[in-house]
């Protein structure tokens, strides 16, 4: 995971760099905000898998590492299928038509993605 | 070229055929990444239809086959469309599909979040084509939409509204994509599949994430504050009440170039997967290719002001410099390129005909960029057809053909079946005939003068005869596309069998079966490098070097 860490870590650390040198030749604030925005919310990546990560070995970092090794380790639980994406979408979309086109749409739209969120996390548990 | 086979004799699983429910409730990522690239196709269709109109139009001076307001929503929903609803969702479709099999997941981190992002793109993109039934037709204010162009005094009108919260939904699939894309690359690689073992399609595309998280936000805050403007007496972009129009520019563009790399560097990806396959050699710099993606991408959030050089309010000697500064890493990429082929054993079957019309389109662009990137030569060539000329040959000769080189190199991994080399030749050489025809001569009257978005012109211009030929070039491009579709249509119903690899290619996605089977692989060879099934194709030779060793410590069940 060092890579993994490495890659947000210069990224976040190149943002608030250029950032910085960026108001210093320009003094210009909207870019400078921009900036140094984009590198803190990269380097908050990059601390969400240093946390998640340290002090942990994971096979795919192994140079050389046999399939046997990592036999048993459950991967991840994989869903065989759901409708409920599908009816938080069609809750959006409808919902911001309603700031267009009237209220009603938008609470029909709200209704739709809340029922929709529900059904997904119930689905979720199992 | 010869067919190899990179799995033992395992059984595969035959991969489920889907009805209509199935269809709207899958959570597979190749499904998804099906839908994703049907759609972008039907998109791409639609564009190219109004692109169409808009070539009718400039063909002959004082047409007036299109009205002045036609013809301004036309060029506004041709460019959102190519932009939004084409070349940058097309990347995240091969990616849905592709980057699982390349680290050897058995699919995304989070399938249905995934789901969640095809259908508000679907969503985003129907929404900005039902605009054309609205009262006042679809928004006129072009795909950049500059505000106060786009505010409610001079776009009034649903169909403005429809585009703003269309492009919304279509920017949080993206977002949502691109955290899915990182999670899954970041947590869900095979055992031995280090970073640096990954196929440069997936290291771009963890790029490319990178770029889609930072970037498409401020895109949303632009478009919401402007829906407030429009519609709850907002001023954040009238200069009068206290606001700025250049603010908008500022968030437009911080999404706007990166917006230009999203659409750029998955396709660096896919052409850096096909040559060393066609060439038969490795790729020349690997680790070069992906220090010149981060450099790229870095470099590309601190140019966006060079769109804005005739405001007169930003630094343009610092985005001059930052601009001048990309062309480094591209360089080094064509570097990569070239010296992958270079001295290698090549062979021009479809998918390399397209990368190197790729290579020499996308040369033309990005020199040309590098030509605007100088504040003076833009302050000449802002808004005129050179600048229309220069984006269509990064995105249409650069990524488009990018694309195409992907869909004939991943054709036979998705169905099992090829696309007719015969056809697919005929197909690329009247696209890239018919694609320079098209757009060279849009820089020769952008040179002399035409600006961009205008809807006719006087026969004393003298722009008439390069406009009268990028028309007819329009239409040879269209019979390459037409034969595109006409090879598809061939081939399902040919289903001629490809095989599991009938490139000979090393990476991942080449060892499982074609079409893969639900959750991707019944079987991998040992990751030992970056082109693992090269590695196990070749064993014995290893072996043989190796003096009976080959080194290999993995078992392959």
């Amino acid at each position: 995971m060092k890579t993994s860490i490495r890659f947000f870590g210069f990224a976040g650390l190149f943002g608030i760099a250029i950032g910085i040198v960026y108001w210093f030749i320009t003094y210009e604030p909207f870019g400078t905000v921009l900036l140094i925005l984009m590198g803190v919310a990269t380097l908050i990546m990059g601390y969400v898998v240093w946390r998640r990560t340290s002090g942990k070995q994971f096979p795919e970092d192994a140079e050389t590492i046999s399939y046997a090794d990592d036999a048993g380790d459950e991967i991840g639980h994989f869903s065989a299928g759901s409708l409920w994406p599908l009816m938080m979408a069609i809750g959006v979309v409808v919902g911001v038509e309603g700031l267009i086109y009237g209220i009603w749409l938008l609470v029909a739209g709200l209704l739709l993605f809340a029922w929709a969120t529900v059904g997904l996390m119930q689905e979720s548990r199992g | 070229m010869s067919t190899t086979t990179a799995a033992p004799s395992a059984e595969h699983p035959k991969t489920r055929r889907l009805g209509l429910v199935g269809w709207l409730t899958t959570t597979n990522h190749k499904q998804i990444g099906w839908l994703y690239l049907g759609t972008t196709f039907v998109f791409f269709l639609a564009g190219g239809l109004l692109a169409m109109l808009i070539r009718i139009q400039l063909a002959r001076p004082d047409m007036t086959f299109l009205s002045r307001q036609t013809y301004d929503q036309i060029f506004t929903i041709h460019g959102t469309t190519m932009v939004f609803l084409v070349i940058a969702p097309i990347g995240l479709g091969f990616a849905n599909y592709f980057v699982p099999l390349q680290i050897g997941a058995p699919d995304m981190a989070f399938p249905r979040m995934n789901a969640l992002s095809v259908w508000l793109f679907i969503g985003g993109g129907l929404t900005i084509y039902a605009s054309f039934l609205s009262s006042h037709g679809p928004a006129s204010a072009g795909w950049t939409f500059y505000a106060p162009l786009s505010d409610g005094q001079f776009s009034p009108g649903a169909g403005t509204d429809m585009w703003i919260m269309g492009i919304l939904c279509v920017s949080t699939g993206s977002i949502l994509t691109a955290v899915n894309l990182m999670a899954t690359v970041v947590m869900m690689r095979a055992p031995g599949m280090t970073m640096w073992r990954m196929p440069l399609f997936t290291w771009n595309m963890l790029i490319t994430s990178l770029l889609i998280l930072v970037a498409f936000p401020p895109l949303a805050g632009a478009l919401a504050l402007l829906f407030i403007d429009r519609h709850f007496g907002g001023h954040f972009y009238t200069p009068a009440f206290g606001g700025s129009a250049v603010l908008y520019q500022h968030l437009f563009w911080f999404f706007g170039h990166p917006e230009v790399y999203i659409m750029a560097l998955p396709f660096f990806g896919i052409v850096t997967d096909v040559i060393p396959v066609f060439s038969h050699k490795p790729i020349f710099g690997y680790a070069g290719f992906v220090l010149a993606s981060m450099a790229i991408a870095g470099l590309s959030m601190a140019v966006w002001a060079h769109h804005m050089f005739t405001t007169g309010v930003v630094d343009n000697p610092f985005f001059s410099g930052m601009s001048f500064l990309i062309a480094v890493p591209t360089g080094i990429k064509f570097f990569n390129w070239i010296g992958t082929m270079w001295r290698g054993k090549l062979t021009f079957e479809t998918p390399m005909l397209w990368c190197i019309g790729f290579l020499l389109n996308f040369l033309i662009g990005g020199i040309t960029g590098v030509m605007l990137a100088s504040a003076p030569i833009d302050y000449n060539m802002n808004n005129t057809y050179f600048v229309v000329a220069h984006m269509h040959y990064v995105l249409g000769g650069g990524s488009l053909f990018a694309i195409f080189a992907g869909v004939y190199y991943w054709f036979p991994k998705m169905t099992g079946f090829r696309l007719s080399e015969r056809i697919g030749k005929w197909g690329f050489w009247f696209t890239f005939v018919g694609f320079n025809l098209t757009f060279w001569p849009l820089f020769v009257v952008g040179l002399r003068g035409m600006p961009r978005r205008i809807q006719t012109y006087s026969p004393s211009a003298g722009w008439t005869d390069p406009n009268t030929l990028a028309t007819i070039g329009f239409f040879v491009l269209l019979v390459g596309v037409i034969l595109f579709a006409v090879n598809l249509i061939v081939s399902f119903r040919t289903r001629e069998p490809a095989g599991d690899n009938p490139w000979g290619a090393g990476t991942l996605e080449w060892a499982t079966s074609s079409p893969p089977p639900e959750h991707n692989f019944t079987w991998l060879p040992p990751i030992r490098s970056e082109r693992p099934v090269f590695d196990w194709d070749h064993r014995n030779d290893a072996e043989a070097v190796a003096g009976g060793d080959g080194g290999h410590g993995g078992g392959g069940t």
